[in-house]
């Protein structure tokens, strides 16, 4: 009987797919609807505390003025957490984590609309807990390592992980390159420390090779992870993977939600993230596939401060900001401050920009010799308001700033200016 | 003055002829301008059996034996009447009889006569009691019931067997506590749920809004409602009974139950059993925007990538759920003795039930499931004991002891996947498909083990002062595991363990010729928390042990007062406690809840001021209001929070702060003779949040703003028409109308945003039902009809209910 009805839902759905299929043209909900977009700054925040509540709104001008969520902005409403990407033609990308769909939103006057979505889950195992990307303006890749405990006789528990990767096609949003599952190989490394390779984001193209920044777990709490690790693929076929290793600092390298890699005169560069003071905050490279040992810069010795980071970014000829967790800060709420870089001459300033919590910071933006990132204390006890900092991309002085458009105060957390 | 007289009509009719010889005895009593008097008491005079009429004025005595009975039949302002009845030939007496108004003074009338309804909201307390007699012939399950009382929404996730959370003026969770018969509903385990109990079996609902009396020895802060089974009849010389009824309707649904009880002559022994299965289809349709219908075609024909692959090409399309079939039965057998000399009551029960349930989508309907389902099972023995008068007169003692074994059981294990026409979903070429439909794969078992005593004692000190202790002990084991978990993930058996005594100690007086009662109580909580958690480390499992004891003192007082036969104004006022749980203190790994060491019960002062307006009543029509204002400030208030802990988000529980909420409902009813019945609810809740300042210092914004999902302005409507002696002397014909509204509200805080905002919208549902009762009155047909209008219903954000559906059901008293 079970059978018979969904043979019959199976001949209804099949008829659903030939109409649709015999009217490509047609303006679906998602692919018709308002065809135009309009580009300018959107900033996102997070309101009291929680992953699901997550608001876009446009900020014209960066400037001068305020902004406030009360009372404004879409919001994503996602299951779990978003994660927001824009396009230089105005388009809006935003991945729902835990309902896997990616959707595109257009903006014009004020208004935002949904007009494309795409299922991601079927794609990646039928996950919809998986990671994006926007790794250039053609594409988002949607990643993941799944884990799973593997009995091992006579050693207990082992892990096997197995990689996922999808390249969708922007500002289409098309599926355009599935990578075939891979099994992560059993490392000595990981052997020796009886860990596993658990997330895999922050991926950087440079030339035909993406390179992924991989978080590592141990089985074993008392052992330290040491070393920092990168899965390494060719682009755009995603095929050849190999998982690498470089010893000149500990940490992991995917990042947390911000940018944690980048392209620069023909390497990638790679910071770690240190688990405790003792470990310094490192920059390597990479090219052609592998580790460059040849080249590395030890910020916290530049810096003469012990910090760690998880998202910095590349403005220009070598100069990066760089949000830093301060170990030896007190105020539990507010411990990060924002580092200023230069790859060429390897030096570190840190600005005198007011400390906040910058660990979810996702997204800041250059434009015209600027930088503009968004650093609202947390609390009572932050000695500032909570601007958009813009900082002159070319001074040396860590006073150079000025704050520009006012933000809320409150339990707000700005995400990030996109 | 008027003058006394007294009219008796005795109608003999013939009944079914069963080769039964257990007689019924029915009938209506009116006063003396042919007007019902509903709640007067019909008693066989030197027995306790016997009942009280219905709003009709109409009442039904079942299994009297055979021979000369005495009826004595009472009511508030008229004279007793008594009626000796003789039942020899015919099965079914008619006995109707007009009660003189007595020219006493009022405050004489001794209130025997009441019924347990209404004395119970006369108590001063804020409770509305739903006496279902009323509702027997209606095909209503009973979170129906409780929807359909003011101050109370039932909130469901859709069709039968699914989700149910109670919001008593707002709060919900462990907020509200569910009992029946006193006991906490929670320990029967999650196969028995309050809808498993047929309505037949139900006496009464009692739900307590905000003050709950101490004999329920639990923490609910928000209000409870207690589910009163029918009691054993007692003092009869001869009695069995044996009812049942079956139901059919939209999705396939089937419910049956059967009841019976019988009593032996010589010894005493009384059994009780009951029986119910319940089983749905839940195959409704749902078409919300929701519904993402998908484009599964990786290929084109030509073999280029389809460029709508996984695209969503349509939504809101209409698609019929799947995978929500529920099925659901179980026993409840009691045997004991009554009206011994060491004992009035002693029984000893065993309740069994199992059920199983698929699931078609998570919280929100976004990714239909195909293959998720969980089972359950409960075994519950039971042993309750009441004695009255015992070493000395006045002192009254029950007592119970119960022990509960229940288990759950959530299976997701395959690869497959589905889109919403239940169909696979084509496997993608390369990708090795995970098990597990909502992204994980799970086989997690809890294993419970429910240790309840309660023990009450009563004390008359004098016929207008009563004192009453009770005391409450409940020991709580569960246990979980999931093999297909990760081990870090993974529960390996920890063990959580709650134990939860409160004591509560009342004094009660009744002054003023028994116009005002007043009751003063206070309560202390136990709670002893703990966990021995499993964690596997370097391949070693280890146990550490958490323990945690926790004493609170709530306390509170209700008054009430009959300012005149009229008007009754009840006022009432607690300090509440809801204590805290093993996963919010001490964190489970499977569910990704961090510990939360310091966590706090929360605490609430409610106050209710409740008032009953009997605004004109004549011989013809009657229109009663009844009012409750309540004002509810909650410290302490516990909410979820996301913390980040090693590069990864996890919930932990915190005390949030304060809110105030304050309220009002109100009821309206008219009554025209005894045939039309209308009623007009209104409810409206102003609940906010008080907390200028976050923990870490932030100013909060939502400081002052709606407390978000919770439905806070609600009315309803109904109509009943009731027809009697229709075709036939004896039988009724009943017509109802239910119509409610929601008012739209925010998901999360309104206060932020104000596009895409998460909105659960405003909704008018209406339901009808035709009841039929033969002449015989054994029988009962009703149609029901739900959501005739076919809207588009929620409960919660983004989870649709069902559309319209049709239910016939008939009840048929065998005995």
């Amino acid at each position: 009987m079970k059978y018979l009805v969904n043979l019959k839902l199976a001949a209804i759905a099949l008829l659903a797919l030939f109409v649709t299929a015999c009217n490509d043209d047609s303006d679906g909900p998602n692919n018709g609807g308002e065809k135009e977009t309009v580009k300018t700054n959107h900033i996102t925040a997070r309101f009291d505390g929680d992953d699901a509540q997550v608001y876009i709104a446009p900020a014209d001008n960066l400037e001068e003025g305020s902004l406030t969520f009360k009372g404004n902005g879409y919001h994503l409403n996602p299951v779990r957490s978003a994660r927001v990407f824009t396009d230089n033609t105005g388009w809006v990308y935003v991945f729902d984590y835990g309902g896997g769909y990616l959707k595109k939103l257009s903006y014009k006057d004020g208004t935002y609309t949904q007009v494309r979505e795409l299922d991601i889950a079927p794609v990646m195992g039928g996950n919809p807990h998986v990671r994006p990307w926007k790794i250039n303006e053609q594409s988002i890749l949607i990643h993941n390592i799944n884990t799973e405990d593997v009995e091992d006789p006579g050693n207990g528990i082992t892990k096997k992980g197995s990689m996922y990767v999808t390249r969708v096609q922007i500002p289409e949003v098309v599926i355009s390159e599935i990578m075939e599952t891979w099994t992560l190989p059993v490392t000595d490394w990981d052997i020796d420390e009886q860990s596993y390779p658990f997330r895999i984001d922050a991926p950087t193209v440079l030339d035909d090779k993406i390179y992924y920044g991989v978080g590592r777990r141990q089985l074993d709490e008392s052992i330290d992870l040491t070393g920092i690790h990168t899965i390494v693929l060719d682009y755009p076929t995603l095929k050849n993977p190999k998982y690498i290793r470089s010893e000149k600092a500990n940490g992991n390298t995917n990042g947390y939600r911000g940018e944690n890699m980048h392209a620069i005169d023909g390497y990638v560069y790679q910071a770690n993230r240190s688990e405790k003071a003792e470990d310094a905050t490192v920059i390597v490279r990479l090219k052609d596939g592998e580790y460059d040992d040849s080249w590395e810069f030890n910020v916290s010795e530049e810096l003469g401060m012990p910090f760690n980071s998880n998202n910095w970014y590349h403005v220009g000829n070598g100069i990066c900001y760089m949000s830093a967790e301060f170990f030896s800060e007190t105020d539990e709420n507010n411990t990060w401050g924002v580092v200023r870089i230069d790859m060429n001459q390897k030096t570190a300033i840190k600005m005198n920009v007011p400390l906040s919590d910058l660990f979810a910071y996702q997204h800041g933006i250059d434009k015209d010799g600027k930088f503009y990132m968004a650093i609202s204390p947390v609390g009572s006890s932050g000695e500032s308001d909570p601007y958009v900092y813009i900082f002159d991309i070319d001074s040396t002085d860590p006073d150079a700033f000025e704050t520009g458009l006012s933000l809320d105060k409150g339990n707000i957390f700005i995400e990030g200016i996109f | 003055m008027k003058q006394f007289y007294l009219l008796i009509i005795l109608v003999f009719v013939s009944g079914f002829c069963v080769a039964a010889e257990t007689y019924t005895v029915s009938g209506k009593i009116t006063d003396t301008k042919k007007q019902a008097i509903p709640f007067a008491t019909v008693v066989i005079a030197n027995t306790s059996v016997g009942t009280s009429t219905d709003m009709n004025g109409e009442f039904t005595l079942n299994n009297i034996s055979k021979g000369k009975v005495q009826l004595l039949i009472n009511s508030m302002g008229y004279e007793q009447v008594s009626i000796d009845v003789q039942l020899n030939n015919s099965l079914h007496v008619i006995a109707n009889a007009v009660l003189k108004e007595s020219n006493h003074n009022l405050n004489e009338v001794f209130v025997k006569g009441e019924s347990k309804a209404a004395q119970i909201e006369r108590s001063g307390f804020a409770v509305s009691s739903v006496d279902t007699k009323q509702l027997q012939s209606k095909n209503l399950e009973i979170n129906e019931v409780l929807d359909q009382t003011p101050g109370l929404r039932v909130r469901r996730d859709g069709g039968l067997g699914s989700e149910t959370s109670y919001n008593i003026n707002g709060l919900s969770g462990s907020a509200v506590r569910i009992f029946i018969d006193g006991v906490p509903m929670e320990s029967f385990g999650s196969s028995y749920s309050i809808n498993s109990i047929p309505l037949s079996l139900i006496e009464r609902i009692d739900v307590y809004k905000g003050v709950v009396p101490v004999e329920f020895g639990n923490d609910a802060m928000g209000g409870a409602i207690n589910v009163v089974t029918k009691q054993m009849p007692s003092m009869q010389q001869k009695n069995y009974t044996l009812d049942a009824s079956y139901s059919v309707g939209s999705f396939n649904t089937h419910r049956a139950d059967v009841a019976g009880t019988w009593r032996d002559k010589k010894t005493g022994l009384t059994t009780r059993m009951s029986a119910f299965y319940n089983y749905s289809d839940n195959n409704y349709s749902v078409w919300s925007d929701d519904i993402k219908i998908k484009d599964y075609r990786e290929f084109l024909p030509d073999g280029s990538r389809n460029p709508d692959y996984l695209a969503v090409i349509k939504t809101g399309e209409k698609v019929q759920r799947f995978n929500d079939a529920y099925e659901s039965y179980g026993i409840k057998a009691d045997v004991g003795v009554t009206d011994k000399k060491w004992a009035d009551q002693l029984f000893f029960s065993i309740n069994a039930s199992e059920d199983y349930k698929e699931i078609q989508h998570g919280p929100r309907m976004i990714t239909p499931y195909g293959e998720r389902y969980s089972t359950g099972w409960t075994v519950a023995p039971s042993v309750s004991y009441s004695k009255k008068d015992v070493f000395t007169e006045g002192l009254n003692l029950t007592g119970n002891f119960q022990y509960v074994k229940s288990q759950r059981a959530l299976t997701d294990t395959t690869s497959n996947k589905y889109d919403w026409y239940g169909n696979l979903i084509p496997p993608v070429g390369g990708v090795t498909p995970l098990p597990g439909e909502s992204g994980t794969a799970t086989l997690n078992v809890d294993n419970n083990d429910n240790y309840i005593g309660r023990l009450s004692a009563f004390y008359s000190l004098s016929e207008n002062h009563s004192l009453a202790l009770s005391y409450s002990y409940n020991q709580f084991v569960r246990s979980s595991d999931d093999e297909m978990a990760e081990a870090e993930q993974r529960n390996f058996g920890s063990t959580n363990n709650v134990n939860k005594q409160i004591t509560g100690f009342t004094y009660q007086n009744t002054l003023f010729e028994d116009k005002m009662r007043n009751s003063v109580f206070v309560k202390h909580y136990h709670n002893y928390l703990q966990q021995d958690k499993v964690e596997m480390n370097d391949n070693v499992l280890d146990t550490i042990h958490f323990s945690r004891a926790d004493n609170n003192w709530g306390y509170g007082a209700t008054t009430s007062y009959d300012v005149s036969d009229r008007v009754r104004v009840s006022a009432s006022f607690e300090k509440a406690i809801r204590l805290v749980g093993t996963n919010e203190v001490f964190g489970n790994a499977a569910r990704e809840i961090v510990e939360s060491t310091d966590l706090q019960p929360e605490k609430s002062y409610n106050f209710n001021l409740g008032g009953d307006f009997t605004l004109y009543d004549n011989t013809y029509s009657s229109v009663n209001l009844n009012t409750n204002l309540f004002y509810r400030n909650t410290i302490d208030r516990i909410r979820r929070n996301v913390v980040v802990q090693s590069g990864d988000s996890y919930s932990v529980y915190e005390n949030l702060g304060h809110v105030t909420s304050k309220g009002i409902e109100m009821q309206l009813d008219y009554r025209i003779k005894q045939k039309w019945h209308f009623m007009v609810q209104g409810y409206y809740l102003d609940s906010r949040f008080m907390e200028k300042y976050a923990d870490n210092g932030s100013e909060n914004l939502h400081y002052l703003s709606r407390e978000p999902n919770v439905p806070w302005l609600t009315f309803s409507a109904g109509a009943g028409y009731t027809k009697s002696d229709l075709f036939k002397n004896g039988d009724r014909l009943s017509i109802n109308w239910y119509s409610s509204y929601v008012h739209e509200f925010h998901f999360d805080w309104d206060v932020i945003g104000d596009q895409n905002k998460p909105i659960v919208p405003s909704q008018f549902i209406n339901d009808v039902s035709v009841g039929y009762t033969f002449a015989d009155r054994k029988m009962t047909i009703s149609l029901d009809g739900k959501n005739i209008f076919n809207t588009m219903a929620f409960d919660n954000f983004a989870i649709q209910k069902p559309g319209r559906a049709f239910y016939l059901k008939l009840s048929y008293r065998i005995f």
